[in-house]
């Protein structure tokens, strides 16, 4: 019943044709369905996914992390930082990709998914790196790869999943995101400087301003500091939660963009609207991919995956870089979220017989599911990115990845290595 | 040959999937003699409330949920959801599978589907992260998270304010304060991993309240079978089935206490005073399940005797 | 010409209430989204200044994120928004690009159909049962029906697309 295989073919192919990616995954996923379930249960299963994934609370914080984006950058906020970053950093090669990197990581704290972050970071940092002449490919890659950080630094939305799934306790997880997290800030900083050494045209010097001029710029950044402290504050002080924290930021927002006048009706409904049909975008995408999910699910591809790790007699670190290498292969195609739910069932108790820590191997499940998200053909950040970026072609913004997609290889070498890097803080806490 | 695929919503190690459907799967196959195989799928295909309505339409064989996920459809199954029916999952099970059985199920509410069995979880308790409740004047004002059906009613007569999040957030609401507490089993609480959150547990004589769970199978499926696998699974299934779960709840139950109480709770079982307290507060709290009865056409009152007389029963 | 000129009346007057249904659905679609971000505001604001935080939030946000995504489908399709992978179709003549074009749209018409028929029928079994969200007893089937009915106009849309192209 190997329907699976020809099943990613024809995605690969269906897509690449141009076919809208969110339409591809349920047409196929609608018709392996019926292929191996008959008509009425495939079916079933493809109306019950829509309607299940239009409702869900967990996931409404993805439009609320798009609308405090589009606010921040319509109040005007946005435009600020950049200023105070430039400030800062400008005068160094790729200074305001540099600054990006710095401010994803900073967002991811306040904001449990990558699709957000890289929508919002997306409208916030992507006018100004186009401002200042940086190469899209540069610009649109340090924030898709940025990104990312969303699920790693906590919040999280898929350590949480994960937590639930493997009963690790959820608080430890996320401990366990921060260095990883500051590691792949870090990670992408270089990537950066690499480009712009062999590239100095890709990410240009601005002019080095005096620190009297610096410190003044950072009075801009004071309105965004206070909606992140809000957001932040809130989380980690226990008043509200990591998804109420999407609504409470949304609304700082709001509430900051219309003490500085800048929401007339028009623009305030234009930013409503954008968001909305953000919304629909990514949602059409997660519907689709979750019913392609549920076929390759029911078409028995993990469990093919799994009796392969398991019945392959190798010793334990060289099942483990091939399962990391299977999750590399999946994240090509699958959606994160659906590749965490599908395989995270399997292969943790593969790694838990095997002697592995289960936290450690959550991190590593979440920075493989980062790399997902931006490599081709499957790479959603990249297609949020596209929303924003209209003009430049899909193949621009997955070139820019490279050099960051290295980095985040290196990351993951690293953490499976050494794996003290990830557990030595929740180890610490007790 | 046939294989069943049960759709799955928990993580193996959940007692439902690791003591009930797997040994019950296994029992199959020995009763038909390996004529029918039992595989339970490993990601979920639907959220837990479109469980029922995906077996019904064949999406997977058999399936398992919450009665009170779907509240509007299924009205005769608060009946074992109130206070004080019994310590024991098991009792409680057994005594709820043979109401069912012969009085609840004339009413047809699981139509469309072969029901394998119904079962409860172990007696609900409050659990609570800053202050012990021993009064019923401690639990007012209380934010705690809880299910919907019967037991939001009964929160909703102690006074409590309900949040509502869904289970993988239980850890972050009561960690960060969101909530005061939580009213579940024990089981649930260390699976939740809340244990290190919580600080001091209200157990009730009876159980504060309960919840119905159903295991079904599709019914193109079920007549695709021959009689005397039929036969074979109806023998594992039904009682058998509500005992082997109650059984599985009751384990669990007393492993989260253990887990509790070497976590360092503070559980305490509410005292005379408070559990008459508690009876007069939740005093008709069955009227809703009276009164579906009656438009079912099911003698209510006399589906409570016979499960309180089972329960007894049971409890010997 | 003539018949062009003959058809034109008609075609400006479908296209106007084509133009004022999508604008009235744009605007429902942002008060959706502003209307969850109050939900959460007013529930945490509730929570801790009046020690009561707004029932049935949760239950709310999800009813509204489902509305959402649906009202901004007609538009969204209308104006070939879809996350598309371009990787070949940038590169291949005009006149294939077009094909692949006419047949992406007719894809997504069909995935779109199927959609709103499933939801439909989930909205008529919801209604039969009477189901309704837990706490606040929202009915289910009505909510279901609206998405069903935006998913086809959705599909409308793509096939609007598919013959203008
Ligand atoms: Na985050
Ligand atoms: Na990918």
């Amino acid at each position: 019943m190997e329907t699976w295989l020809p099943g990613l073919v024809i995605l690969l192919i269906v897509m690449m044709a141009g076919v809208p990616i969110a339409m591809a995954m349920a047409a196929i996923g609608a018709l392996g369905l019926t292929a191996i379930l008959g008509f009425g249960p495939a079916m079933a299963i493809v109306g019950q996914t829509t309607f299940d994934t239009g409702m869900s609370y967990t996931l409404s914080v993805v439009p609320l992390f798009v609308l405090m984006g589009n606010l921040v950058t319509r109040g005007g906020l946005s435009d600020e930082l950049y200023a105070a970053c430039n400030a800062w950093l400008g005068h160094k090669p790729g200074g305001l990709a540099l600054a990006t990197a710095v401010a994803c990581g900073g967002f991811s704290a306040v904001c449990g998914s990558s699709l957000a972050t890289a929508a919002t970071m997306g409208k916030v940092a992507l006018p100004q790196m186009r401002r200042f002449k940086y190469d899209d490919s540069l610009a649109s890659g340090v924030i898709a790869a940025g990104g990312t950080l969303g699920i790693l630094i906590p919040p999280s939305v898929i350590l949480v999943l994960y937590g639930v799934t493997t009963q690790q306790d959820i608080a430890r997880l996320f401990i366990a995101g921060v260095v990883p997290g500051i590691l792949g800030i870090l990670g992408y900083m270089a990537a950066v400087r690499v480009v712009c050494h062999f590239h100095p045209e890709a990410g240009p010097r601005g002019p080095k301003l005096p620190y009297g001029e610096r410190f003044a710029a950072l009075k801009g950044v004071i309105g965004i500091l206070g909606l992140f402290m809000l957001v932040i504050g809130g989380i980690y002080l226990g008043v509200f939660t990591a998804t109420e924290a999407a609504g409470i930021g949304a609304a700082g927002a709001f509430f900051i963009a219309l003490f500085r006048r800048k929401l007339s009706v028009k623009i305030l409904i234009d930013v409503l609207a954008e968001t909305a049909a953000t919304t629909t975008m990514m949602f059409m995408v997660l519907i689709g991919a979750l019913i392609f999910s549920n076929f390759v699910n029911i078409a028995g591809l993990p469990s093919a995956l799994s009796d392969l790790a398991r019945s392959s007699g190798l010793p334990a670190p060289a099942i483990l870089a091939t399962i990391l290498v299977v999750y590399l292969v999946l994240g090509m195609v699958l959606e994160s979220l659906s590749m965490v739910l599908l395989t995270v069932p399997i292969f943790a108790p593969v790694m838990a017989a095997l002697g592995y820590d289960l936290v450690w191997f959550g991190i590593l499940v979440v920075v493989v599911t980062e790399i997902s998200l931006i490599t081709p053909p499957v790479g959603l950040n990249v297609f949020v990115l596209k929303t924003v970026l209209p003009d430049v072609p899909i193949g621009t913004i997955f070139r820019g990845i490279f050099p960051f997609l290295a980095a985040d290889i290196v990351r993951l070498v690293l953490i499976a290595a050494f794996p003290a890097i990830v557990l030595f803080l929740p180890r610490a806490m007790g | 040959e046939t294989t069943l695929r049960v759709s799955n919503w928990l993580p193996p190690s959940h007692p439902i999937v690791r003591d009930i459907l797997e040994p019950w799967g296994k029992q199959v196959e020995e009763a038909t003699g390996g004529n029918v195989k039992v595989e339970i799928m490993s990601s979920p295909i639907g959220k837990p409330p479109a469980q029922f309505d995906l077996i019904k339409s064949g999406a997977a064989d058999v399936g398992y949920g919450v009665h009170g996920y779907t509240p509007g459809r299924f009205k005769l199954t608060p009946i074992v959801e109130g206070p004080f029916l019994s310590d024991s999952a098991e009792a409680l099970s057994v005594a709820y599978w043979k109401v069912h059985e012969q009085m609840l199920s004339k009413a047809d509410e699981h139509q469309g589907v072969k029901v394998l069995t119904v079962f409860t979880h172990g007696p609900g308790a409050i659990f609570t992260t800053s202050k012990p409740v021993k009064t019923v004047a401690d639990a007012n004002g209380l934010k705690m998270r809880i299910g919907g059906g019967v037991v939001a009613q009964i929160a909703e007569r102690l006074g409590m304010v309900g949040v509502q999040a869904p289970s993988p957030q239980v850890y972050e609401i009561l960690s960060n304060g969101v909530a005061d507490g939580i009213l579940f089993p024990a089981e649930s609480v260390p699976f939740f991993r809340i244990d290190e959150v919580l600080k001091y547990g209200t157990t009730v004589p009876g159980g504060l309240y309960n919840t119905s769970f159903f295991v079904v199978m599709n019914e193109g499926t079920w007549n695709g079978l021959s009689d005397k696998d039929k036969a074979a699974i109806d023998k594992v299934s039904g009682e058998a089935m509500a005992r082997l779960a109650g059984q599985a709840w009751d384990a669990a139950d007393a492993a989260g206490t253990k887990i509790m109480a070497e976590k360092g709770l503070e559980i305490t079982q509410a005292d005379d005073a408070m559990t008459a307290e508690l009876a007069e507060k939740l005093e008709g709290i069955n009227q809703g399940f009276l009164d579906a009865a009656k438009a079912a056409g099911i003698d209510g009152e006399a589906a409570l005797e016979m499960l309180q007389g089972e329960i007894a029963a049971q409890s010997k | 010409m003539s018949e062009s000129n003959n058809a034109r009346p008609a075609e400006t007057a479908t296209g106007r209430a084509g133009r004022a249904f999508l604008g009235g659905l744009r605007i429902i679609a942002g008060l959706l989204i502003l209307i969850m971000m109050a939900v959460t505001f007013v529930d945490v604001i509730g929570r801790y200044v009046f020690s009561s935080p707004l029932p049935g939030a949760f239950e709310l946000t999800e009813v509204l994120l489902g509305l959402v995504i649906f009202a901004g489908l007609p538009l969204v399709t209308l104006r070939e928004e879809h996350v598309t992978v371009d990787l070949v179709t940038s590169r291949v003549p005009n006149f294939i690009r077009q094909w692949l074009l006419k047949f992406a749209h007719v894809v997504t018409a069909a995935v779109l159909i199927v959609l709103a028929w499933r939801l439909g029928i989930i909205a008529r079994d919801l209604s039969a049962y009477g189901d309704a969200t837990v706490f606040l007893r929202l009915p289910l089937g009505p909510v279901a029906g609206i998405m069903a009915a935006l998913c086809a106009f959705g599909a409308a849309a793509s096939l609007v697309v598919f013959f203008r192209r």
